[in-house]
């Protein structure tokens, strides 16, 4: 049931701009003054989030490492798994954002008779995972043709290369990422429904992005393809080229549609940085990844350690002696004798 | 903050490519394409000229800023609906488009909306008579 609240919202929210973007001048509320409050709660909230780890001190080396480290010259090591240096890191870093390389390595467990316990690969979070984050970035890019005027020529390519030519009108063109952004979504979603251990461990915050995720392809899809009434592209790219330049201007009417789809991506803006989405910045700033593996090469020193002076006996008993005397502690130095008049 | 230098590096060039619209624009919203200008300057007339447009099958041409909108699905609709015998006329060319009897220039009617959206040029004409 912890899926209702979310899936709930999304659609009150989906239903607050198709209704309000109805009612006379609430056009450029839900067309302007939402989507820039979304732009500056997206970006002043994720440098917000990227400073505040920034300023968390690391007390110790903790790189996760899942390979054999560096060692004795003839012991082979792992550069990947084990990184000592700045370079091996970005390598495992770069291989980790660009091919999510540790949801490649994921491992299911599972008692076969005898009793023996095996382990077996399991790609399928990878490949849906894959699926979605690459579709969403073609997405993105291919959006830009709508923001920017000219369009430069390697959007215009993205877009000829993603289009699939739909005949009799091949302008038209059926995009293969929304295809897959939905293939993978609804993928990531079931998921979550069908494994008990992963339905067990899902949250309201778990299911509202991709619900949110859900709500925008299909409303993008349903514009693109069904629902083409009222979405005058020319107004739409007037107005968003408009906000790109702040002089937008809203020149025609324009479906509801359009207004649903425009407040689910500024939710999703406005959202993106106080979630569990930040993982964007995160990736960059997790100590488990992103530290070198040279604990036994270089000290790492705790930024929070006082700064404790070293306290030798020898100055102990210069700092006690008188007392210790008094109580017949035997010491090192004896108290200078005092001159008896 | 630690690693100070890095972060912030990281920063700029996360908000340099958000904000890539508004630099690469630089202020400048470009030029929006303009209504056919080979139709009548008066509206009035142009709207009463719409409804004796000839469309195949009957099809009524609905009020310009409808076509705007759904003039993808009606092509698809006309195509759909064409005679299956002038589709098997290999070699042949099909007829005129009747969109071309007022809308006289394409690249005023058809491109430079088009050029904008950054979609397809239209390219009817290898199938139909020019």
């Amino acid at each position: 049931m912890k899926y209702l609240f979310p899936l709930v919202a999304v659609i009150v929210l989906a239903r607050i701009a198709w209704v309000g973007s109805t009612i006379p001048g609430m056009q450029y509320v839900f067309g302007v003054d939402v989507p820039y409050a979304a732009l500056i709660l997206f970006i002043g909230g994720f440098c917000w989030r990227v400073v505040y780890w920034a300023k968390s001190p690391v007390p110790f080396k903790i790189p996760t490492t899942c390979g054999q480290g560096y060692s004795l010259p003839w012991i082979k090591r792992n550069k990947l798994e084990a990184p000592v240096n700045t370079t091996e890191v970005a390598g495992r870093l770069f291989m980790e954002i660009v091919f999510f390389r540790s949801l490649w390595r994921n491992t299911k467990a599972s008692m076969q008779p005898g009793p023996v316990l095996t382990y077996k690969s399991t790609r399928w979070l990878w490949l849906f995972g894959i699926l979605f984050h690459y579709s969403m970035l073609i997405i993105l890019l291919r959006h830009l043709r709508l923001f920017v005027e000219p369009v430069p020529f390697l959007i215009s390519a993205l877009d000829a290369l993603d289009g699939f030519t739909l005949n009799p009108t091949p302008e038209l063109s059926l995009y293969v990422t929304d295809g897959l952004i939905l293939l993978g979504l609804v993928a990531l979603l079931l998921r979550r429904f069908l494994l008990r251990p992963v339905r067990y461990i899902s949250l309201a915050n778990d299911y509202f992005p991709l619900f949110l995720l859900l709500g925008i392809v299909i409303t993008g899809i349903s514009m693109r393809y069904f629902l083409r009434s009222g979405v005058d592209i020319i107004a739409i790219k007037r107005l968003l080229v408009g906000l790109a330049t702040f002089q937008p201007e809203i020149t025609a009417d324009i479906a509801p549609i359009f207004y649903t789809h425009l407040f689910l991506v500024s939710c999703l803006l406005a959202y993106f940085p106080f979630s569990k989405l930040v993982h964007m910045g995160g990736v960059f700033m997790s100590p488990t990844r992103d530290m070198a593996n040279d604990s036994r090469m270089k000290r790492h020193i705790n930024p929070w350690n006082p700064d404790i002076k070293p306290h030798s006996y020898a100055s102990y008993e210069d700092e006690f002696r008188k007392d210790m005397v008094e109580q017949g502690i035997p010491v090192e130095k004896e108290l200078p004798e005092k001159a008896e008049d | 903050m630690y690693d100070k230098g890095q972060t912030i590096t990281f920063l700029v060039i996360f908000v340099l490519l958000v904000t890539f619209p508004i630099w690469y624009n630089h202020g400048d919203s470009g030029a929006v394409p303009t209504r056919d200008p080979n139709l009548p300057q008066d509206r009035a007339q142009a709207q009463e000229m719409v409804k004796y447009a000839t469309l195949p099958n009957d099809l009524k041409h609905p009020p310009a800023e409808e076509m705007r909108t759904i003039h993808m699905m009606m092509l698809k609709t006309i195509h759909a609906n064409a005679d299956a015998k002038l589709a098997e006329q290999n070699g042949k060319k099909m007829p005129t488009m009747t969109c071309f009897g007022c809308h006289s220039k394409k690249e005023q009617f058809c491109d430079s909306c088009h050029a904008y959206a950054a979609v397809k040029t239209p390219d009817c004409w290898s199938c139909h008579q020019q």
